[in-house]
């Protein structure tokens, strides 16, 4: 139970980076988020979209397949990849 | 309103006229096959089946008051020739015509084509292009000395003025546009983001990171400033 109030607070951070246009501060949160909760699909998806707002679109594609391997129906995740994928 | 006729409705061809039908022209669509004239009669205002060496029916058709015809007759040559000839002797402002090799178009633009097109080539030259360079989003041919890309701004310029940068003096490319990410929250409380594009931007106007910049210039000194992103 310690550690879920631990892993909203560092994904409500890394919003918090996004939203400043800190990209960079906003993945490397996420990346600690993810140790939390290996799984989760969404976390993958939103470092996804910060490494597009950077437009690394290699690094973006692979967080966007990860998304949608881990959560098939996950619709945002699945329409980023559809856009950059031959970018 | 417009009016273009489209000649063949191949590949090619069908797209140019859905294309074109989409933007709200008036499209005039020909093509022998009754299947690919069935296609085409879902969004052009005009869809024959006929034979386009024909002048008589091409004529029939309305084909004489287009403002340009695309002639996409593909790989018969002399059909291509043909028809050409046809839309020139018909006085239409503008005839663009289908090459598949450097022969075709020649031969094509000595009989009057106003434009020759070479899809393959082109959409092939585009994405060897795109892949070559993964900084590249698009690349448009304007001639064959200029061309206007788009590409991520290079981490050197991010946080300085366009005047700072000075990419013409320094360059000798243009700006036309920066594309500039805006990070929000979607309706779920998600990370996402819009786009904000600046059209010609002024000296002022700063480079962020993320942004991805429109520029026009000659292919050679494009080369140069894709080396450094």
């Amino acid at each position: 139970m310690k550690a879920k109030p631990e892993l909203e607070d560092l994904i409500e951070v890394a919003k918090f980076n996004f939203l400043s246009s800190r990209y960079e501060e906003a993945i490397t949160t996420w990346l600690k988020a993810l140790k939390l909760s290996p799984n989760n699909s969404q976390i993958y998806c939103n470092m996804g979209i910060a490494y597009e707002s950077l437009n690394q679109l290699d690094k973006a594609r692979e967080c966007f397949k990860k998304a949608v391997e881990l959560e098939p129906e996950n619709q945002q995740a699945k329409q980023h990849l559809e856009k950059i994928v031959g970018a | 309103m417009k009016q273009f006729g489209v000649i063949g409705l191949g590949r090619f061809g069908i797209t140019v006229a859905r294309a074109l039908a989409k933007k709200g022209f008036q499209v005039i669509a020909v093509d022998s096959d009754e299947e690919k004239v069935r296609i085409a009669s879902e969004f052009a205002t005009v869809a024959v089946q006929l034979d386009a060496t024909d002048t008589t029916s091409l004529q029939k058709v309305g084909l004489k008051d287009v403002d340009a015809a695309i002639v996409a007759v593909g790989e018969d040559i002399s059909a291509s020739i043909l028809v050409t000839m046809i839309c020139k002797d018909f006085g239409i402002p503008m005839v663009i015509s289908k090459a598949t090799d450097p022969l075709q178009g020649k031969i094509l633009a000595k009989i009057g084509a106003d434009r020759v097109v070479f899809p393959e080539r082109d959409m092939g030259e585009k994405l060897a292009e795109s892949l070559a360079s993964p900084g590249i989003f698009d690349y448009i041919s304007v001639s064959k000395d200029y061309s206007i890309v788009e590409l991520s701004a290079p981490t050197t310029f991010c946080g300085k003025t366009i005047g700072e940068v000075n990419l013409r003096a320094k360059y000798g490319v243009t700006l036309i546009a920066i594309k500039h990410k805006i990070p929000g929250i979607d309706e779920r409380g998600e990370p996402t983001f819009t786009e904000d594009i600046i059209i010609a931007p002024t000296s002022k106007d700063e480079i962020a990171t993320g942004d991805t910049l429109v520029l026009l210039g000659k292919v050679k000194d494009v080369e140069k400033l894709k080396k450094i992103i």
